[in-house]
């Protein structure tokens, strides 16, 4: 599975969702199932601008755990 | 200014509805009081919807060639055996028609209000497809039993295969809009499952 760390990368930089969601341009329930893991997808273009928002890579949000492990 | 219209349309669709329903109700319910009514006075013949429209002036034979082996049987001893299996007849093809009527109004309001394409509204268009390819084959094999067990209808042009020509072009009348709503149900289904996987793209 693929966990979403971006919880961990909004604490690390002193990141409200509310300020994300500004600075990325995408609505609050949309960051929330990103946040949640429930979102199905990803648009490279949120990618982009959600790295940007937090000047991370992709990897440091995305990270691929083996057999589904929690 | 284009969605307006379309919501506009949509209302009036379903105000339109809600009478065509009404009427239907009202018909429904009047047919019970008359069924009632007619099975402690047994005046004529017809019974239900049937004496609904005998009342109105319309001829019942012409209609329902179907009803006049029972017309002629019922003079006979089984009055309320007839009766039961002409009242069990129109209760299960009410019942079909009101479930049907139900499930449409739901998926037109909820067209309405927020989107068709959800699965509880795919399952409704399914379920008024099977409704629409079972009913007719069970008020065949109530129409046979009534007919061909209780009544032993043997007489010209009402012979068993003249029956089941009948029962399988009025199953096919009905069997073919219900594929058509089954295939329309596994469309909306798709555009559900679309719909679910946009609306989890973030």
């Amino acid at each position: 599975m693929i966990r979403i760390n971006l919880d961990v990368m909004m604490a690390k930089r002193k990141m409200s969702l509310t300020e994300l969601a500004e600075k990325v341009g995408i609505t609050m329930a949309n960051l929330s199932v990103l946040k949640t893991e429930k979102a199905r997808a990803i648009r490279f273009s949120t990618l982009e601008a959600i790295c940007k928002a937090l000047d991370c890579q992709p990897g440091d949000i995305l990270e691929y755990i083996p057999n589904g492990e929690k | 200014m284009k969605s307006i219209n379309k919501r506009n349309i949509f209302i009036l669709t379903y105000s339109f509805f809600n009478i065509l329903f009404g009427i239907f109700i009202g018909i429904m319910g009047l047919s019970v009081v008359l069924f009632i009514y007619d099975l402690f006075s047994p005046r004529h013949l017809f019974s239900g919807f049937y004496s609904l429209l005998s009342k109105l002036g319309i001829s019942i034979p012409l209609l329902i060639p179907s009803r006049i082996g029972v017309t002629m049987f019922a003079t006979s001893a089984n009055y309320f055996e007839i009766r039961f299996f002409a009242f069990f007849y129109t209760f299960i093809f009410f019942s079909a028609v009101l479930y049907s009527l139900i499930k449409i109004k739901f998926i037109i309001k909820s067209a309405l209000v927020d989107t068709p394409f959800r699965s509880d509204v795919c399952k409704s268009v399914q379920k008024i497809g099977i409704i629409l390819v079972l009913t007719p084959l069970i008020l065949f094999l109530v129409e046979g039993f009534l007919l061909f067990v209780l009544l032993e209808v043997r007489i010209a042009n009402k012979d068993l295969s003249f029956f089941l020509f009948k029962a399988f072009i009025n199953w096919f009348y009905y069997g073919v809009v219900g594929v058509f709503f089954l295939a329309i149900g596994n469309v909306f289904e798709s555009g559900s499952q679309l719909k679910q996987e946009n609306d989890l793209t973030v």
